[in-house]
């Protein structure tokens, strides 16, 4: 794999991520709607919408997940920023990278693996009456993503967010912005 | 041995500048891995129960409904009828800036959007008034900061997730505290600017401003009414909210296309995205820290710190102003509210009450060097150094800490709707 057919898979992987989270606001914000006028027309809301609600919040927060892996927004100390040497940048991104690679890595496997065993007991809402484990197959998949992302990173550092941010504030001569995440 | 590992872990990821998800799933590894008998896998079991909770909803909801009135006109239909009905008085330009901060707070529940909202109309009209620019940059910024107290607001439900508390109540309990802060602000913008009156009440400017932003007046009925009133609940009002300011922005105003709409779709996920991945652990920390009993433990040690109640809350306040200029608020909520609130109810303090001052002091982070999210916003959305930001925002940050005073030591002004 060379830089450009990373840089392919990293804009797949946005565009995935894209299309899941807009479904999962318009699926989220509709049901939700939906109870509140089946509720004042028939007294009685949708007893299943909330928990429908609730998975497609969760295929939002978990695919937001990469989108903001993708423009640097996740929440981090920024007062780091300041303190620590430039010298040694290049190195610690690309270990920083790595780090939240594993990071994710781990996180799919630990999620697979309960998502597996909820689909082996055959688990099922209480709710809805549907197996849970296709709704909770979300998360080792947007943790999968943020791993390919991330391990892309490490060995591309142009292909990372932090490094455009850099590159476009040298270019303008303002300094290093800051993510108002 | 587990603080060592750590304490350890900590400072090398901090040094690589890694994000708070990655450093507290890091830690919380370290602590199952150390101190129980379960697998790392029921951190994965946690977090999924984490995320698993209808409470959650109303959180992308306000987000996304404050992010499409943010991107329509409904805050300079609300800020074109605030300035026509206070404008004339004296000082009344600034009197509206921060009466349409917190009218646009009510709706929006965040804080930058509110300062983005409310900036974008006022701001050149308070420099076009011959308001100085200082005044205008410190008054924006810090009126800003009444998105979080105002309900609904995002940390308000964060406190109420993780520390369970009713989120109804703390939204009820938001109202005195935000009308004291915004009597405070108001009053000093009004003072210092006295001498600055333009123009004079005009029925037929207000009438037209009241036409034309109508349908943006109902929004804080349908969000503040619906719940108050016991007819939805949060995530509910929500829910309504952003359906009408999507039909509202789109057929009525018509400031909105899918194009827009699009954008705001992908800017409040990216916001959901850093967010709830911290959230999600945080929680799972809150679940080690109750099996573990941690929390208890911390009980004695911290009462034998603190002689009196008071003790108490002035050093819980003053690590909270450190941790706000360090750390985001939803961070700092997410790891502090849980430690801090059951050491609150020990104490005696009202559940509700440590909350809204908690939220209060934390609100002030905002405002502080280097790290205040409304100083480096308002960089970018004034064209402003951080130094004139910082030296403009100073004057309100006295008002703030006062204002935090009178919420922390008088429980009532927060619970007296209870």
């Amino acid at each position: 794999m060379n830089e450009m057919q990373a840089a392919t898979v990293l804009s797949a992987l946005s565009k995935i991520e894209r299309i899941s989270t807009t479904a999962g606001f318009i699926a989220m914000t509709l049901i939700l709607f939906a109870d509140v006028v089946a509720r004042e027309i028939t007294q009685s809301g949708l007893l299943t919408a909330r928990q429908y609600g609730v998975y497609a919040n969760i295929l939002v927060v978990m695919f937001g997940m990469g989108i903001a892996s993708a423009h640097d927004a996740h929440l981090r100390p920024r007062f780091v920023d300041t303190l620590m040497s430039e010298r040694f940048k290049a190195q610690t991104d690309r270990l920083r990278e790595a780090t939240t690679a594993l990071f994710a890595l781990v996180c799919t496997w630990l999620c697979a693996w309960v998502t597996w065993e909820s689909y082996r007991l055959e688990e099922v809402s209480a709710l809805t009456g549907m197996p849970i484990a296709p709704f909770m197959a979300i998360m080792p998949c947007a943790f999968l993503f943020m791993a390919v992302r991330h391990t892309l990173y490490m060995i591309w550092p142009k292909l990372s967010p932090r490094a455009e941010i850099v590159n476009a504030a040298e270019s303008i001569e303002i300094g290093h912005p800051r993510s108002t995440a | 041995m587990t603080a060592i590992f750590s304490i350890f872990a900590l400072f090398v990821l901090l040094a690589l500048r890694q994000s708070v998800l990655v450093i507290l799933g890091v830690i919380l590894a370290i602590l199952y891995l150390t101190n129980t008998d379960d697998s790392l896998r029921f951190i994965a079991l946690d977090a999924w129960q984490a995320l698993n909770k209808d409470i959650l909803l109303s959180i992308p909801l306000f987000i996304l409904c404050g992010q499409l009135m943010s991107e329509g006109s409904i805050a300079s239909r609300l800020v074109a009828l605030i300035r026509a009905l206070v404008g004339p008085i004296p000082g009344g330009l600034a009197i509206a800036t921060i009466v349409s901060c917190a009218t646009f707070a009510a709706v929006s529940g965040s804080s930058t959007v509110t300062l983005l909202a409310v900036g974008s109309v006022m701001f050149p009209a308070l420099l076009e008034a011959g308001y100085s620019r200082r005044f205008a940059i410190g008054a924006l910024c810090a009126a800003g900061t009444l998105g979080i107290i105002v309900p609904p607001s995002i940390p308000l439900i964060l406190y109420g997730v993780m520390t369970g508390t009713s989120i109804t109540d703390l939204f009820i309990a938001g109202i005195g505290p935000a009308l004291v802060l915004t009597a405070l602000l108001a009053a000093y913008s009004g003072l210092v600017n006295f001498d600055k009156q333009h123009g004079h009440w005009s029925l037929h400017q207000i009438f037209t401003a009241a036409r034309e932003g109508i349908w943006s007046l109902f929004m804080p009925f349908i969000i503040l009414g619906g719940i108050y009133s016991g007819h939805f609940t949060a995530t509910e009002s929500a829910a309504v909210a952003v359906i009408y300011a999507l039909l509202i922005e789109t057929f009525v105003h018509r400031d909105l296309d899918l194009r827009k709409i699009n954008t705001v779709i992908f800017n409040t996920s990216k916001l959901l995205g850093s967010l709830f991945p911290v959230l999600m652990l945080a929680v799972c920390l809150t679940v080690y820290l109750t099996y573990d009993k941690s929390a208890d433990s911390l009980i004695p040690t911290i009462a034998s710190w603190s002689d009196s109640p008071l003790q108490f809350i002035l050093m819980t306040n003053m690590l909270l102003l450190l941790v706000g200029t360090l750390i985001d608020i939803g961070s700092a909520i997410l790891i502090f509210a849980p430690l801090l609130q059951p050491l609150a109810l020990e104490q005696g303090f009202d559940p509700v009450h440590f909350g809204i001052s908690m939220i209060v002091n934390l609100e002030i982070g905002y405002l502080t060097p280097p790290f205040g999210l409304n100083l480096i916003v308002a960089m970018a959305a004034f064209n402003a150094s951080f130094k004139e930001v910082c030296l403009a925002v100073i004057p309100f940050l006295f008002i703030m800490v006062i204002g935090l005073a009178i919420v922390v030591s008088w429980p009532a002004l927060s619970l007296f709707l209870l």
